[in-house]
């Protein structure tokens, strides 16, 4: 008690002086994710491809894995070079607990534990598709990184698909020209998506995930049949057409939708805003 | 006295009619005014020299061996006052006789003084004391002691009174005191004149009684100063002054008796400065000028500058053995002969620890050794020599929300926890040695010092864990490897420093010239790689640069008295700093890179497809900086003195900053203040308070990025604030205090500069008094002292605010004949406080821990000691 008065007594002569700021505030701030508003625990919706063919679907599962999420103050450049996985500038927020997301709901998910940030401003953002460390190859998790059921009707072709994403060691590209021109993070890390969510001090963080865009541009004509259901493969290295697991053009186009950041001018797969009443 | 020929207040209005009176009033007056400008002139301005004045006095024993002559006979001595007013040389001017000189030279051994002062300072000076022996008679003749021999200032182990006897004193009736002020020679060396307000000239006196770790907590009797460090008791402490981040010495000049402390180089700082080779117990006083307001000032001085003058008072040879908490053991000797000055002395320590919490063990050892010798009737030398060397960890950064979730504790170590093979921490080590001369013919004194310096430094750091080794496109897959930097600095300094002063009078004042030079060449090799932390092995080079530097000063300071109450001084220096600079590894990446070459292959020997090219790069350039630095001191009120004061300082760049014929770009401050300093002795006690607003711009300044483990340049800033200081002195006690309030911001956001403390308040005092009784008939004496610090909350990044910092240090001692034994407390009160804060980001989760990295900025914090206990005991041989 006496030591606190003295303290107290001290602190007084800070008042005249210890008046401003540095700029900017430092919070802490909920986050959630979410699929669309109109999604009610199924989507049926059509995909049209570029040669014109429209294949109705009915997604009835999707689940995806984030293991985190980044916003940074900087936007790199596009240009013709590689970039790396960690974004130039300053990290501006993150949530860094994952959380399994089903994209069939609207409900606010919520991640386990808050997010930390700064209230600088926002024009990239990373979603980090992980369940260990980025620059681990071995995925110690056995589950997927995206879960996906449902069915595709074209006409009478009636198809029932599943896929099950992973990113570990079937994504490992080791035999390029130049060492680490493919790390796994590269894999992992979807980035740069172009954000401009503004961090406030109050309000949270809610990354809208649409499971519909999975789905672009994937033919699922091509999808190879296992017993009764067509299945994405989830081995890039099959170049065998005659095998159960080719990795065909749907399988790619949907790992390319889901690692794709997109555009500044959408729509992408990852949006994130900031949203009040978190 | 004017005052006295002044009217009494109640004969003001009869005073008042009478024309004559008035007139003649005026003129009293305006004498009077004129009195008091000097005197006050004298008093403020603190550049007389005051002689000794006797403290302790005892009187001479009448020899038995002479009693048979039964006769009458004076001795004259010539005494040496030290500048902590004991006496260390006596010489015989007239004998009476061997017994006779024996037993005057015994007794005057014995006295104690206030010492001498030049401006201020306690300096040795020389004084003739006549003794009168007359043969005892019974009832034995007594003479009186001089009347302030009895309310003295006891100091330690303070030669004990004889024993009644046959006794002879000072001559006749005529005290020591008046003798002393009539026949004296100071011998100090020259000073710089007084600059202002901001001119701290800090006997260390008794003050340094109150606990300090090392020779730069010294700093501390100055105003606005906060030190911390998160590197260890090796690693130079972090330098807070007037809303400055000066770093470990970038905006602080640093010097010991004018051999500079400053590595121009350093990689890991610009200016580095490590005072820790100094051993405290020789530090004599402090010159610290707050600002660029001397041309003597150099590079570096641009919050200001710091000059320790070293001396050792006691004489005879010491033994100090202290101990205490977290295994902390040191031994100091020191060794000061008897007969020479308080500048010829030699002193050891070895001094080892386990530091509180985890990871912060020390040791290290020093000597440090001096000769001052006399050359001619008019001037004198020294030549100076010092080594030390110290091995030490540091436990590093905590992140605050590591702390809070229980995963590491305040005073923890993250090398401890992630079991890094390589602990942060550091090597040091530096020699020295100088020579120095000063010597007076007519009106011009002289003076010129040579040194050499070797240091060499290695330090091992860790801000971030496991942040910035991220996988680039084109480098070997890897995982985080993580980010302690393994700096090695080897520096050889040659350097020479010389003055000339001319003294003359105009305007019927003396008036004063100097012109001086500074000359210092720098041949220093850096290197700074990244160490895995799982096997301590270096995987990339960040920096290898090899630089000869050169700084080569010149300038001219005026000390001009218009009237004897007006004094304007200054002048301007001119500095070229030359760089010679081979980066050694200037190829960082390449443009399109061949398979043989990953990105991770530091140094490389290609910039382009292969293109070959060496993976070096020199570059040399100059640049020369001109200071005009200037003061004008007014003295016109007794005991008060106002200044005026401007100068432009500057810190040379970095090495790594140089580029091929472009002008080397110079952080550079510009300074102005306005500032009152009260001088006055009442009832014995010395007052000096002063009161300084202040305020600085620097264009350039830099900012400690964690990130890349240095400085980095920034933008402008402007500081502006205010420094009160007092110091009281008694015949018991020594009390100084002071507060700064300064306001640092960016001069394109105006938004605060992160770090600085805005209000710093500190508190050193020291009571010392003679115990009520005494032991086999000698006295012992006491002493107590604190330290009190309080810095109020700190601006961090982001709107952020620290902890605010109180501590309190108190130690306490008792002396008898020529020992003394005492206990030191520091954080007396036990408290848990953050010593340094920051916010950036920082990774301490290592690869597969499967937690995911932290990017975005953490508060961090360095963990202030704890309550340490320590015990101390000293013996004094031989001494006075």
């Amino acid at each position: 008690m006496y030591l606190r008065t003295i303290q107290t007594l001290f602190a007084l002569v800070c008042v005249p002086a210890c008046v401003g700021t540095t700029g900017g505030q430092v919070i802490d701030f909920d986050a959630a994710a979410a699929g669309p508003k109109d999604a009610n625990g199924e989507f049926v919706f059509d995909i049209e491809l570029t040669n014109g063919t429209r294949w109705n679907v009915d997604l009835t599962r999707a689940t995806l894995h984030v293991g985190a999420l980044y916003l940074d103050d900087s936007l790199p450049v596009s240009g013709a070079q590689n970039t790396a996985c960690i974004l130039p500038g300053a990290y501006v927020a993150e949530v860094t607990t994952g959380l399994d997301i089903n994209l069939l709901s609207n409900a606010r998910q919520h991640f386990p534990s808050y997010g930390h940030g700064t209230t600088l401003g926002v024009q990239a953002a990373q979603v980090w598709l992980t369940h260990g460390d980025v620059d681990t190859i071995a995925d110690p998790n056995p589950y997927p990184i995206l879960d996906v059921e449902g069915t595709a009707a074209l006409g009478n072709d009636v198809r029932p698909f599943v896929g099950q994403i992973t990113i570990s060691n079937n994504r490992s590209n080791t035999t390029g020209n130049f060492p680490g021109a493919y790390p796994i993070c590269k894999q992992r890390i979807v980035s740069p998506i172009p954000t401009s969510v503004g961090v406030q001090p109050t309000g949270g963080l809610l990354l809208t995930i649409d499971p519909r865009l999975l789905f672009t541009n994937v033919d699922f004509g091509q999808l190879a049949r296992v017993s009764d259901v067509y299945v994405f493969s989830d081995d890039p290295t099959n170049s065998n057409p005659n095998s159960p697991t080719y990795y065909s053009q749907p399988s790619a186009n949907l790992y390319g939708n889901l690692t794709s950041a997109g555009t500044a001018n959408g729509p992408n797969l990852y949006s994130f805003q900031w949203d009040p009443t978190l | 006295m004017c005052h006295s020929t002044w009217p009494a207040q109640h004969r003001l209005r009869s005073f008042a009619r009478n024309p004559i009176r008035i007139a003649l009033a005026i003129s009293t007056a305006f004498g009077c005014f004129t009195y008091l400008c000097e005197e006050a002139w004298a008093q403020s301005a603190q550049d007389e020299v005051t002689p000794p004045k006797v403290l302790t006095h005892v009187d001479a024993e009448y020899p038995q061996s002479a009693l048979a002559k039964h006769e009458h006979a004076d001795v004259v001595l010539a005494v040496t006052v030290d500048a902590d007013g004991h006496v260390s040389k006596t010489d015989v001017l007239q004998s009476g006789g061997a017994d006779l000189d024996e037993a005057a030279i015994i007794a005057v051994r014995q006295w104690t003084f206030v010492p001498a002062k030049r401006r201020g300072i306690p300096a040795a000076s020389r004084i003739r004391i006549p003794f009168h022996f007359a043969p005892p008679a019974p009832p034995p003749e007594w003479v009186s002691a001089p009347p302030d021999a009895e309310t003295t200032l006891p100091s330690k182990m303070a030669a004990q009174q004889a024993p009644a006897a046959h006794r002879a004193s000072p001559t006749s009736s005529k005290s020591a005191q008046e003798v002393s002020d009539t026949e004296v020679t100071v011998t100090g060396r020259l000073v710089a004149p007084y600059r202002g307000a901001s001119d701290f000239n800090i006997p260390v006196g008794e003050l340094r009684n109150v606990p300090r770790q090392n020779a730069t907590e010294y700093l501390k009797l100055a105003p606005g100063i906060l030190l911390t460090n998160e590197g260890g008791e090796g690693h130079a402490e972090q330098v807070f002054l007037r809303g400055f981040d000066a770093r470990e010495g970038q905006d602080v000049e640093f010097s010991v008796d004018g051999v500079p402390i400053n590595e121009s180089g350093n990689l890991h700082g610009n200016g580095y400065a490590d005072t820790h080779f100094i051993i405290p117990e020789l530090i004599g006083s402090l010159r610290v000028v707050e600002g660029p307001f001397d041309p003597r000032q150099g590079n570096y001085a641009v919050a200001g500058s710091a000059n320790y003058e070293l001396g050792l008072d006691r004489r005879g040879l010491t033994a100090k053995y202290t101990a205490g908490s977290w295994d902390t053991q040191r031994l100091l000797l020191l060794w000061g002969p008897s007969g020479e000055s308080t500048h010829t002395f030699g002193g050891a320590e070895v001094y080892s620890t386990q530091g509180y919490g985890q990871n912060r063990d020390a040791q290290r050892a020093t000597a440090m050794g001096q000769y001052e010798g006399k050359l001619g009737a008019n001037g004198s030398y020294r030549i100076t020599g010092t080594a030390y060397a110290t091995h030490y960890h540091s436990a590093g950064v905590i992140r605050q929300d590591d702390y809070d979730t229980g995963r590491i504790g305040f005073y923890d170590s993250y090398s401890i926890l992630l079991h890094q093979a390589v602990k942060p921490g550091g090597d040091a080590s530096r020699y020295s040695i100088a020579a120095d001369v000063e010597t007076r013919k007519g009106n011009t004194t002289y003076s010129q010092q040579v040194f050499v310096i070797g240091r060499d430094m290695r330090l091992l750091e860790d801000f971030t864990g496991y942040l910035l080794d991220t996988q680039l496109p084109l480098q070997s897959l890897h995982a985080q490897r993580g980010d302690m930097i393994d700096l090695h600095v080897h520096e050889l300094t040659l350097g020479a420093r010389g003055a000339s002063r001319l003294t003359g009078t105009a305007l019927g004042l003396e008036q004063q010239l100097e012109l001086g030079y500074f000359a210092r060449g720098d041949i220093v090799t850096g290197t700074q790689q990244r160490i895995a932390a799982a096997t301590g092995y270096p995987y990339m080079t960040d920096t290898d640069l090899t630089s000869n530097l050169g700084d080569v000063g010149l300038y001219a300071d005026a000390n001009l008295k218009l009237l004897p109450w007006l004094r304007l001084q200054g002048g301007v220096r001119e500095d070229l700093f030359a760089f010679q600079v081979n980066n050694l590894c200037a190829v960082q990446s390449v443009a399109h890179p061949s398979p043989s070459t990953p990105l991770d292959q530091s140094c490389l020997s290609q910039a382009d497809r292969g293109l070959a090219r060496e993976p070096n790069q020199p570059a040399s350039t100059s640049s020369i900086a001109t200071l005009p630095r200037a003061s004008m001191l007014v003295g016109p009120l007794e005991h008060f003195s106002y200044s005026l004061s401007y100068g432009k300082g500057v810190r040379s760049v970095d090495p790594s900053y140089v580029t091929q014929d472009v002008k080397t770009p110079f952080a550079s401050v510009v300074a102005y203040e306005g500032g009152v300093t009260y001088t006055n002795t009442v009832a014995g006690m010395s007052f000096v308070g002063r009161s300084i607003f202040f305020q600085t711009h620097v264009d350039k300044d830099l900012i400690f990025n964690e990130t890349v483990g240095r400085n980095v340049l920034g933008v402008g800033t402007t500081r502006t604030g205010w420094v009160g200081a007092l110091r009281v002195t008694g015949t018991h006690f020594d009390e100084s205090a002071n507060l700064t309030l300064v306001r640092s911001t960016y001069d394109d956001t105006h938004l605060l500069v992160a770090y600085v403390p805005d209000a710093v308040l500190r508190s050193d005092s020291v009571y010392i008094s003679e115990l009520p009784f005494s032991m086999n008939r000698h006295p012992v004496n006491a002493m107590v002292g604190a330290g009190i610090t309080y810095v109020g909350p700190r601006a961090l990044p982001f709107g952020q605010r620290s902890d605010s910092i109180f501590t309190t240090d108190v130690t306490g001692a008792l002396t008898w004949t020529n020992f003394e034994l005492g206990l030191s407390i520091t954080n007396l009160f036990g408290a848990r406080y953050r010593l340094g804060e920051y916010n950036y980001a920082s990774n301490w989760n290592p690869p597969g821990s499967g937690q995911q990295p932290s990017l975005v900025p953490e508060r961090q914090f360095t963990a202030g000691p704890p309550r340490g206990i320590f015990g101390h005991f000293a013996i004094n041989f031989q001494g006075t």
